[in-house]
């Protein structure tokens, strides 16, 4: 396994996009997880309504980097940028498509499933770095806006950075399989973009709220792959509109996304398989 | 080791185009075999095939006399087509890939640059090189795990005569080591040049195989040629181990029979008191061959 993921790390050591991409992708991840207080001023500067919400709390007070809440909002806002981070794993797929380097590493000695192993070795790896990352600046910003800083307020919530490794590593696969599928780079990054934005989300909207289908057809919502994937991390914010939410991770959530997983698996082992590579 | 390749009664079809039909060959060890064939005759699925990167309909192939794996795969150099590289990253960090799938140690890197000629761009990317250079990275990244075999399809394809003299002459150099190799492609010369056994394929059959030198002597032909050309055809003619004798413009042309020689033709003509002007013994050349195979299928 190791051996996979240094064939894939001399891929991508000296390719300077995937340098630049990562590089940017991981500078966003930061910004917009350390600039909650910012977005608090700007929505009580310039979003009266929004006040309204918060039932004239004052927003810039809202404890949102308090441990242990701290993790599950942000880990909830840095799953929202993942798509960035698909678009690498897709170049770096579509590439070995367009180049024909699959093809040559399959001919070079490599089995499907080695070619397989060894591009998830590097998306797990940047899930991981990905979870490291988040969990770095939360603790960061924990350590200086939260009022608690005991080890136990620290530690308690670990769940939602597993929920959120899983949620990135699972999205990532995903978007293998549809590089897979499409081989065209251009096409497959519109494609996912288009899809996990505006499509589903407008798909699972329409399902679960239209009187006709609620209830009906309807239940299959959850099990679309973004929003099976998006649940995993239920919405916190809320709650400081004193609405209720579901503050943990759910099993059967994460029963959903590993299933679909292992479908995904397959799917692409499958495809590596009996298509011939030409 | 008895085999380095078998193939028995392969198919393949693209949709409705049968590329490979029942196709069936066997290399042995210390063979340079050439797979000749118009473009389209299913050389390069054939090769695709053995390389497990395209799927048959039905056959199998044998590799070492075993079922093909990816170690078997290991122990080949092998480029399809055009050579298929990362553009961006140099020759030393695509032969890194290669090293390491192959589980061959880096030193080996330096090495078969050196004997491409590439040892000074290798910290180059692969993008910036030239055909013929990509040409002669594919042909080094095909013996860098130093492996029995060798499969190239067209390795001179869009290379400068010199590309060619000089991937040609690396061919034969390595066929001098023991090693085997697959050649594919449309340049009969090339395989004249180059190979001890060919096939012929068209229309994705096996039209003919066997060695080059068989080939190639059972159609000795001679030249002869005296100041009096209407008064030597007859003479000719009448020897009896001739097999065939026309004018061809100012020479007579004539098939012997198998083991005779110019020798046996110039005594005879001596006994005869003909002397002649010119006599020359002319191999024919592979390309006739093929031509002959290629018509014989229609």
């Amino acid at each position: 396994m190791i051996r996979l993921f240094l064939i894939e790390w001399i891929k991508l050591r000296n390719y300077r996009a995937f340098h630049i991409l990562t590089g940017l992708y991981f500078l966003m991840v930061g910004v917009i997880c350390c600039s909650g207080a910012l977005v608090l001023n700007y929505i009580k500067n310039h979003m009266g309504n929004l006040n309204n919400v918060f039932k004239g709390v004052d927003v810039t007070n809202l404890p949102i980097y308090e441990f242990p809440d701290v993790w599950q909002n942000m880990t909830f806002v840095a799953a929202r940028l993942k798509i960035f981070l698909a678009f690498i794993v897709i170049i770096s797929l579509t590439n070995e498509i367009t180049y024909k380097t699959l093809r040559q590493n399959i001919i070079d000695g490599f089995s499907r499933l080695d070619f397989m192993l060894s591009k998830f070795s590097m998306i797990f790896v940047l899930s991981l770095a990905n979870t490291i990352l988040v969990f770095l600046f939360g603790l960061g910003m924990g350590l200086i806006y939260s009022h608690d800083t005991s080890i136990a307020a620290i530690f308690s919530n670990m769940q939602f950075l597993g929920a959120f490794f899983l949620n990135v590593f699972v999205f990532l696969v995903f978007a293998f399989l549809l590089g897979l599928l499409i081989k065209r780079t251009g096409i497959v990054i519109v494609f996912l973009g288009l899809y996990a934005m505006f499509i589903e989300p407008i798909a699972t909207l329409i399902l679960t709220e239209h009187p006709k289908l609620k209830g009906g057809i309807g239940l299959i919502a959850p099990y679309f792959p973004e929003k099976a994937i998006r649940d995993l991390i239920h919405e916190p914010f809320l709650k400081y509109a004193f609405q209720e939410i579901q503050d943990y991770v759910s099993f059967t959530d994460v029963s959903v996304v590993i299933v679909q997983l292992l479908f995904y698996c397959t799917f692409i082992y499958m495809l590596l398989k009996w298509r011939s590579n030409n | 080791m008895e085999t380095i390749l078998e193939i028995n009664n392969l198919y393949k079809n693209y949709g409705k185009i049968k590329a490979v039909q029942d196709l069936s060959l066997k290399v042995s060890p210390g063979n340079v075999f050439g797979l000749l064939g118009p473009n389209g005759s299913g050389k390069t699925t054939t090769l695709g095939v053995i390389l497990n990167v395209v799927n048959q309909n039905s056959g199998d192939y044998k590799w070492f006399d075993k079922a093909p794996s990816k170690e078997s795969r290991k122990k080949i150099g092998a480029i399809l087509e055009a050579p298929s590289f990362y553009p961006y990253l140099s020759a030393t960090n695509n032969l890194k890939v290669i090293a390491r799938i192959k589980n061959t140690p880096y030193k080996r890197i330096d090495e078969v640059l050196e004997k491409v000629g590439l040892i000074e761009r290798k910290n180059d990317r692969f993008q910036t090189y030239s055909l013929g250079m990509k040409q002669r990275l594919a042909i080094a990244s095909a013996l860098l795990s130093d492996p029995f075999v060798l499969v190239l399809d067209e390795p001179t394809n869009g290379l400068d005569p010199q590309g060619i003299a000089d991937v040609r002459e690396l061919i034969i150099k390595i066929s001098g080591e023991g090693k085997t190799i697959i050649l594919a492609s449309h340049l009969l010369d090339e395989v004249q040049k180059v190979c001890s056994h060919f096939a012929v394929l068209n229309k994705g059959k096996v039209l003919y195989t066997g060695s080059v030198e068989e080939a190639l002597s059972s159609k000795e032909s001679v030249e002869v040629s005296a100041p009096d050309l209407a008064g030597l055809l007859p003479v000719v003619s009448q020897f009896e181990f001739c097999k065939n004798a026309h004018l061809n413009g100012q020479k007579i042309i004539v098939q012997l029979d198998q083991g005779k020689t110019s020798l046996d033709l110039n005594s005879y003509l001596v006994s005869k008191g003909i002397v002649v002007s010119h006599l020359a013994t002319e191999r024919k050349n592979l390309e006739e061959q093929f031509l002959e195979i290629l018509s014989q299928a229609k």
